[in-house]
């Protein structure tokens, strides 16, 4: 069984792949099941057009609901609504988790509220993040989350569970390793993004445990199915990032 | 049979390496099923005296010249580099010149760039130009390299006309036009990800008669583009062009 706990698609709106190809891609490749989101990354965002990237994720599990599971975009700015689409599109909705993007960095206190709501829920929240240290990337995103930015939220709120985006986003992925090790056990990194450096998997497998990773692409499919299979880790640790960490992460749902 | 375009021995001196020698390239090419490949020094492209880094190439895969085809490295703004060029092809029967503008200090469209180019195509070698080293977005602060836009690229290609040049890890471009434009072989090092398209992409970009298997391995992974051509939709015909009917007609030292 192999989960991928990030990717994106799109059935209607917006500019991610169809819904079609990301599963075509995904049974292609030997993955089971594709977590799927619609993230927007203007700032402010427009409630409306979250509600229809939302939607669109919705029309896309419909689709395929033996493949795509949903992940509830929101954008904390607005919280009100926020905890709306959360109720909206995971408590009725039947959607996984919620993901964020760089609006705002993860240890700011606007998420508060939707932490102790996903807590509440048991459902996980994965927050696109990387440490990227060209100033030229890094001006494209002020706002990115890195791995250190996980530790104060992660510990004031324990039994909430957060995911560090794509090891290989593009960014210092070394740096991630050493910082999540500082973050407590709530906290996983997902292996996803189009960086396939040799030794990633291994030193985040040597550093934080193999039970703190989860098997992510990004759409970098070929990538991330690569180099789970190349790194030089026991069968046994593959499995657990293939699906079985993501598995025990969704049976913590209390929706 | 599997033919790689593109590999390297030796350090990256802004971050540690698992495997580094020849024999590890070996291990990693048998594990992967790869007969025979062309490979460089990355030390070549540190070194102040690049010419020293052939040296040690010569030296480190001498006992293995049946399945790896060294690649010099020279810098043309360095003195000497005339009598080096010559040295790495009738010494050391290497039959690429690797180009590294993106670390080295000249542009392609520099008049030192045609020289060397010119010099090497006079002893009968392969140019190999970057589209990208490394992905700079997680660069360490020491790396001062500069990304070397396609149009340069170009620009040099189109001042040799009926030359065939080799263009590694980079995007797919079009070939030139008119019957004695310049040939541009490129290796799929980075044609992967984003749904599958990719590949197919670089197949009717660049042809199936252009395109040659490049892994980035020691760098990188190789699993990953290997699984791109494992999936891709072409045919065994055009495969077999890709994974090393085109790089055998392109140096008959691969043999």
């Amino acid at each position: 069984m192999r989960i991928d706990c990030h990717a994106h698609c799109s059935v209607s709106v917006g500019n991610w792949p169809s819904h079609h190809n990301v599963v075509a891609d995904a049974k292609r490749l030997g993955v089971d099941k594709v977590c799927c989101s619609h993230p927007l990354d203007t700032k402010p965002t427009d409630p409306e057009r979250i509600r229809a990237a939302n939607d669109d994720i919705a029309a896309a599990m419909r689709a395929y609901p033996d493949v795509i599971l949903g992940q509830c975009f929101i954008d904390p700015g607005n919280a009100r609504f926020a905890q709306d689409e959360i109720t909206r599109c995971v408590v009725d909705g039947g959607m996984i988790g919620l993901k964020f993007y760089h609006q705002y960095r993860m240890n700011d206190s606007v998420f508060h509220p939707v932490i102790e709501r996903c807590a509440e829920l048991g459902v996980p929240m994965l927050m696109h993040a990387g440490h990227p240290t060209d100033p030229a990337e890094l001006a494209t995103q002020p706002l990115i989350s890195r791995a250190d930015h996980f530790i104060a939220p992660a510990r004031l709120y324990p039994e909430a569970i957060f995911i560090i985006g794509h090891i290989g986003g593009g960014g210092d992925w070394e740096w991630q390793i050493k910082a999540m090790r500082q973050a407590p056990k709530n906290v996983y990194m997902d292996t996803s993004g189009s960086v396939i450096d040799a030794g990633m998997i291994e030193k985040a497998v040597r550093d934080l445990g193999a039970e703190r990773l989860l098997f992510a692409t990004d759409m970098s499919t070929e990538r991330g199915v690569g180099k789970i299979l190349d790194a030089d880790i026991t069968q046994r640790q593959k499995e657990m990032i293939w699906s079985e960490n993501f598995q025990r992460i969704l049976q913590m749902r209390k929706v | 049979m599997i033919y790689d375009a593109d590999t390297w021995i030796g350090h990256w001196p802004y971050r540690r390496l698992p495997q580094t020698s020849a024999a590890d390239l070996l291990r990693k090419m048998d594990s992967h099923g790869i007969e025979k490949a062309l490979v460089g020094s990355l030390q070549g492209i540190f070194y102040k005296d690049s010419h020293e880094a052939n040296r040690e190439l010569a030296r480190q895969i001498r006992r293995h010249r049946d399945r790896l085809v060294p690649c010099a490295i020279l810098n043309p703004t360095y003195f000497g580099w005339a009598k080096d060029l010559k040295q790495c092809r009738e010494e050391w029967a290497m039959p690429v010149l690797r180009l590294i503008p993106q670390y080295h200090p000249y542009k392609l469209t520099d008049d030192i760039a045609s020289e060397i180019v010119a010099a090497a195509h006079e002893l009968k070698m392969r140019v190999a130009v970057y589209g990208r080293v490394m992905d700079l977005r997680g660069r360490s602060h020491l790396d001062n390299s500069r990304q070397v836009p396609t149009e340069e690229i170009m620009a040099m290609f189109k001042k040799f006309r009926g030359a065939s040049f080799m263009l590694l890890n980079s995007g797919a471009v079009k070939p030139l036009r008119g019957a004695k434009a310049p040939k541009i072989f490129q290796d799929t090092a980075v044609m992967h990800g984003g749904c599958g398209v990719t590949i197919e992409k670089g197949l009717k970009i660049c042809t199936p008669d252009r395109l040659m298997f490049g892994s980035t391995m020691l760098l990188r992974y190789p699993k990953s583009a290997l699984i791109a051509l494992e999936t891709v939709k072409a045919t065994k015909a055009q495969k077999e062009k890709i994974l090393y009917k085109n790089l055998k007609r392109l140096i008959p030292e691969m043999g």
